[in-house]
């Protein structure tokens, strides 16, 4: 067979393959031929590459900025330091975590009278029962209930029953609607010093946030708990219109290439078309992610196993109580001393014969001993 | 005017139909028969006789795919044009390089004892073609029917051209395979 037969035979194929591998010949007019024959979807899909690795790098600054600067600042921040017994209260609105200033990313500051609407904000915890009482979390915030708000979480708990705490977490996030996103368990190795830990990220719907947070006190004991809460309004409705001016500029395009009647023309249009249908998908993905982060709370829960829960966290003790606390801890730190104890000597304890016997041989024959024995010998 | 109601033109012998799939497919026909042949005139050429065929073939012809049709018409056209260009020596473009890497895989001889037909050998690619993945499939019509530049198909399909140039060497070797196994002598 020859080579030109082959390629005949190749021109006689079945027309659905011939249909499948065209391009938009029939629209794209002139003598510049297959050079000038990529579809719109085609040329966008050989651009996503490069630009799919650039729209991943944007997002991900984007979140980090929004949420590293986004804050305008804290709200009163209260934490309690468990060592000192002290608990300290600010009242007043904090600006240290957001490295832009008390004005934050958007220029809303607080001159200590003007109601302040915070963009970014943070409390702290440690070992104070959440939801409890009038100090309801976030109270400043109820406002913002149609804002775009990022609500997140990290908490610290302990236990003395590990697998029915992680069981309790799990079941309380089947009650408020969440799901785990992740979940890491450490077996430890049985030892007093290294015991059982997780950890679990949790999404929980934006409306059982709060709900969650405060489920949390009734199965597992909170060393602390630390909340964020970021307005992502502006970014958000920042997009929407974007995306509104965009496709509205898609639909003009779409006209225009309809009524286009030389292939220049057509050729800048579909250009053109091919860089909005891009910018379109890129925002729509920023939307839908930051739709993702509203409606879904994250909670970052670390779990650890303990012999027993530290008590003096989240209280306020007196003198005699301290006392009381710092002696039954000592107790509990000699019981546990021992308990080390005994698990180094059963783990070591072939070392430590072989060690012994080693010890007595040489002090038994050591030739200082036989001499002075020889000696005494003599004298005696 | 819709591909069915230009077919209907050709059944009833109406000129206005050689205009209207002039106006709609002429520059398709130029597309494919630019890819083999090098000089405009050439194509242009090509064009004019390829509807002029089509006028002379339809009927009793019935395509089903008017657009594939009149590019397959184009292409044999444009094929023989090359292959007198070529045998005087004024060069076939991609149409000379499609045929230098087709001829990896034939030995080249005649054998006309064994010869087949050039529907059966088109029926067992049709095979072949159908068995491949869409990719691989458009890379290879592409370039062995519309016989586009690797290049081309390269940013067509967003691939990379050493990418291309691998899976057509892949392709024309499970090629040779296939017509092998369905007892066709290349």
């Amino acid at each position: 067979m020859t080579n030109e037969k082959l390629l005949r035979a190749v021109g006689d194929i079945d027309d659905r393959f011939v249909e499948e591998a065209d391009g938009n010949y029939s629209s794209v007019p002139g003598a510049a031929y297959a050079a000038n024959t990529k579809t719109s979807t085609e040329r966008l899909r050989s651009r996503r590459r490069p630009l799919k690795i650039a729209a991943a790098a944007c997002a991900a600054v984007l979140i980090f900025t929004v949420g590293f600067f986004g804050g305008a600042g804290t709200l009163g921040n209260r934490s309690y330091d468990s060592k000192n017994g002290s608990e300290v209260n600010t009242g007043v609105p904090s600006n240290s975590t957001s490295d832009l200033g008390p004005e934050g990313l958007d220029g809303r500051s607080y001159d200590g009278e003007s109601e302040w609407v915070p963009s970014s904000a943070e409390k702290s915890y440690n070992g104070a029962p959440v939801g409890e009482g009038s100090d309801t979390i976030f109270t400043e915030t109820s406002g913002l209930r149609n804002s775009k708000l990022i609500y997140s979480a990290t908490m610290s708990l302990q236990s003395t029953e590990f697998e029915k705490t992680c069981g309790f977490i799990k079941e309380l996030a089947g009650k408020y609607f969440a799901y785990i996103e992740s979940e890491t368990v450490d077996n430890g190795n049985g030892s007093a010093t290294y015991r059982r830990s997780a950890s679990y990220t949790v999404r929980v719907p934006a409306e059982n946030y709060e709900k969650f947070l405060a489920g949390m006190n009734d199965g597992c004991y909170v060393v602390s708990l630390n909340q964020k809460m970021t307005d992502v309004s502006e970014q958000y409705f920042d997009i929407e219109q974007k995306l509104e001016t965009l496709r509205n500029k898609h639909d003009r395009l779409e006209e225009l290439l309809k009524s286009a009647d030389n292939m220049t023309d057509i050729l800048k249009i579909e250009d053109a078309l091919s860089e909005n249908e891009y910018e379109i998908n890129q925002y729509q993905g920023s939307l839908n992610k930051y739709n993702s982060l509203v409606s879904y709370s994250t909670v970052k829960i670390s779990l650890k196993e303990v012999s027993r829960p530290d008590t003096t966290i989240g209280e306020k003790p007196g003198f005699f109580q301290k006392l009381g606390n710092n002696f039954s801890e000592g107790l509990a730190n000699v019981g546990s001393a021992l308990e080390n104890l005994a698990l180094w000597i059963s783990y070591n304890i072939v070392t430590l014969i072989i060690l012994a016997a080693i010890i007595i041989a040489v002090v038994k024959i050591h030739p200082v001993r036989r001499i002075k024995a020889a000696k005494e010998k003599k004298n005696g | 005017m819709d591909d069915l109601q230009i077919i209907e033109g050709f059944f009833n012998r109406q000129e206005d139909a050689i205009s209207a799939a002039l106006d709609k497919y002429g520059r398709y026909c130029g597309a494919v028969a630019g890819n083999i042949l090098s000089n405009y005139s050439d194509v242009e050429e090509c064009v004019n006789d390829c509807m002029l065929k089509a006028w002379n073939s339809i009927p009793p012809a019935r395509p089903a795919s008017l657009k594939a049709y009149l590019g397959k018409i184009a292409r044999n056209l444009a094929l023989d044009k090359a292959a007198a260009s070529s045998a005087q020596k004024r060069g076939g473009g991609e149409y000379t390089l499609a045929l230098d890497e087709l001829s990896e895989i034939v030995s080249g001889g005649t054998e006309p004892e064994k010869a087949m037909e050039s529907s059966e050998i088109s029926r067992a690619i049709d095979r072949f073609l159908g068995d491949l993945d869409g990719t691989k499939r458009k890379v290879f019509v592409r370039r062995y029917w519309y016989l586009d530049p690797v290049s081309e198909i390269a940013a067509r399909l967003g691939l990379k051209e050493s990418n291309v140039k691998t899976m057509l060497f892949r392709l024309r070797k499970e090629l040779a395979q296939h017509l092998e196994k369905e007892g066709i002598k290349i």
